[in-house]
């Protein structure tokens, strides 16, 4: 486009001249775009709806080839195509209708929503279905606004749109249309004063619309509006009762998600409000498939709502029997805030559970509790085939540590020793270590402790050697001797070799004992051929 | 739309006029505006402001007989007001008029 034709179009724009107009549709056939887009803008500036009319079905016959203009703004095409709802041609509104849909143009919400007032039941059907096309499409523009800017700039319009629908939800009594309370569900935010102020006018037949609509329908489109509540301690009331029972599963699984496995501070505080929920019960025949891969969520709901504590038990310990496992350590972990008998039980079932995290929860909790069985349990568990659990065992009983060991073992009687000994050799990882430095110790005493624990613990075989040096290079003839009368109990070679040659030892009291036990070596080896 | 639609919108009418209006909007002189009517009278140009806008008023122009020792000012105009490089061709009756 030449400079001269852009003067001459400005002109034409400006010109109150009629016939500038036909000079202006003249350029609209040209086959330069930029020609074309001043024609039009020029045209548009008129402001005629005769002009606007033309100018929408010019654009209509090629949609795709007007709408790439950048001058055609979906603000400017709501205007362009606004005389089409008041032409009083419906097929010519509906035409504006679908293509406002077509094009998302929103703006037009709010003439579209001017068409109840014809009281035709054609023109409010049209309306309605209108509307709430576009109300949809809004409501996943939402959902797809890629940047924080987007999403603000979307919160603007959100709010004029939902403003352009108040009217026609308000007069809902008088043409009897859903579709606009529909849309205004979809696009409003949850403090909204028009909203507000609806919910709390319970007897108004727009309320009891959308109760109804939010409580009975499985809408999931809703269910942000639905949720935005939950951790809203200003709810109106009657959302209050929607939340707590409405046992939709896609609504179920939504609020567990909005939960989350660990809510925010205001969401455990906003959740204590709720003292029951419908579809909590532990009879309920769906609930484990209603909260699968949630279950984490569903203990977060349990522990911090305000149910009975009935209640909140009862779940837990239904909980605790579900196949998920972060559901039952969820569970577990949550108890911590219940004391009573009842808790007691469930921990001490919880103590069996086969996750070996589970199982040490519990048995930490037992602990600290002093729970009465609780030595018992942690005692039938030392042998548990988790390392985990044999861990937890390890710090919940410092009275079997090897260390500790050594100090009372003095104090024990043979009995006692014996049966804390295996205890302790199962229990604490670090016994053999443990034995190992003591028997090299330049104390005798402290060696002939080590023996002992070596007797106890039952790991006299695992020593044998040890035992052998001692026999042949102990300093001590007490430690000889003990030494001797311990590997009579090893029914090996070796063993018998060396108390053979402990019958040659220096000290006649070593000598006697080698003799003794080298007896005892035959007889118990003969005893055990005999029964083999 | 009629001329009595435009005139109840409160549109000046005239085709003369808005002829008038561009001429003095691109500061024409008085030669070219004589060129510009004896153009339109002779090729019965029903609305004269046509020649601003429509480049096949000009190249049609090339053709008359009595614009002869104007054809070289026509073909200023035509290029400079449309840049007549992008599709058609001038050529005056005596260059055996053709448009490409």
């Amino acid at each position: 486009m030449t400079p001269f034709l852009e003067k001459t179009i400005r002109l034409l724009a400006n010109s109150e001249n009629a016939s500038s107009i036909e000079l202006l549709q003249f350029l609209l056939e040209s086959s330069d775009r930029d020609t074309r887009e001043k024609a039009l803008a020029g045209l548009y500036l008129k402001n005629s709806p005769e002009i606007l009319l033309q100018l929408f079905d010019k654009i209509r016959d090629h949609e795709k080839e007007w709408l790439d203009l950048p001058f055609l703004t979906p603000d400017r095409m709501s205007k362009i195509i606004e005389p089409a709802f008041q032409s009083n041609h419906y097929e010519l509104a509906k035409h504006a209708c679908q293509f406002a849909v077509r094009n998302k143009l929103y703006e037009s919400v709010g003439t579209i929503t001017r068409l109840f007032k014809i009281h035709h039941p054609k023109w409010m059907e049209l309306a309605a279905q209108t509307v709430l096309q576009l109300a949809e499409s809004f409501y996943n523009d939402l959902a797809d606004a890629p940047s924080e800017t987007a999403r603000r700039n979307m919160d603007r319009r959100r709010e004029w749109f939902a403003s352009q629908l108040e009217d026609s939800v308000r007069h809902f009594g008088m043409h009897d249309y859903i579709e606009p309370i529909k849309a205004y569900l979809l696009v409003a935010k949850k403090n909204y004063p028009f909203l507000i102020n609806t919910f709390n006018d319970i007897h108004s037949k727009v309320c009891k619309t959308i109760i109804d609509l939010l409580q009975n329908q499985e809408e999931t489109r809703f269910y942000r509006l639905l949720l935005g509540f939950l951790d809203d301690t200003s709810s109106p009331a009657i959302v209050d009762i929607i939340l707590t029972s409405k046992q939709d599963p896609k609504f179920i699984s939504s609020l567990l998600q909005t939960i989350g496995k660990n809510p925010s501070q205001q969401m455990r505080g906003a959740l204590k409000r709720f003292l029951n929920f419908s579809w909590i019960d532990p009879n309920h025949e769906n609930l484990p498939d209603w909260i699968v891969g949630l279950e984490e969520n569903f203990v977060q709901l349990i522990a911090n709502s305000g149910l009975p504590r009935k209640t909140s038990l009862a779940m837990f310990d239904w909980i605790l029997r579900l196949p998920s496992v972060e559901g039952r350590l969820a569970a577990i972990k949550a108890i911590r805030g219940f004391h009573g008998e009842d808790v007691n039980n469930i921990l001490i079932e919880a103590a069996e559970d086969s996750d070996p995290q589970v199982c040490s929860e519990a048995l930490r909790l037992m602990k600290n509790r002093k729970i009465g069985k609780i030595d018992q349990i942690l005692l039938q568990k030392v042998y548990h085939p988790s390392e985990l659990v044999r861990r937890t065992i390890y710090q919940l009983t410092p009275d079997f540590h090897i260390e500790n060991f050594f100090r009372n073992v003095g104090q024990m009687t043979e009995n006692t020793a014996t049966a804390f000994g295996k205890i302790v050799r199962n229990v604490d990882s670090n016994t053999r270590k443990h034995i190992s430095q003591e028997i090299q110790s330049s104390i005798p005493v402290r060696r002939k402790v080590a023996m002992d624990v070596i007797r106890y613990t039952g790991l006299t075989e695992e020593y044998e050697d040890v035992l052998i040096a001692l026999v042949e290079n102990d300093d001590e003839t007490d430690l000889r001797i003990e030494a001797c009368w311990m590997l009579a109990t090893i029914l090996s070679a070796n063993s018998y070799k060396t108390l053979q040659k402990a019958e040659r030892d220096r000290n006649p009291l070593v000598q006697q004992a080698a003799i003794q036990a080298a007896t005892n070596w035959r007889e118990t080896v003969s005893n055990y051929a005999r029964n083999v | 739309m009629s001329v009595s639609i435009k005139r109840l919108l409160g549109f000046q009418t005239g085709r003369h006029a808005l002829f008038r209006e561009l001429c003095n909007h691109h500061k024409l002189d008085k030669k070219t505006k004589k060129l510009l009517l004896q153009i339109i009278n002779e090729l019965g140009v029903e609305s004269p402001a046509m020649i601003f806008i429509d480049p096949q008023v000009l190249a049609n122009a090339m053709s008359l007989p009595g614009i002869a020792h104007s054809v070289g000012a026509i073909r200023d105009l035509f290029y400079t007001w449309f840049d007549g490089s992008k599709g058609i061709m001038l050529e005056s009756s005596e260059e055996n008029l053709s448009l490409s």
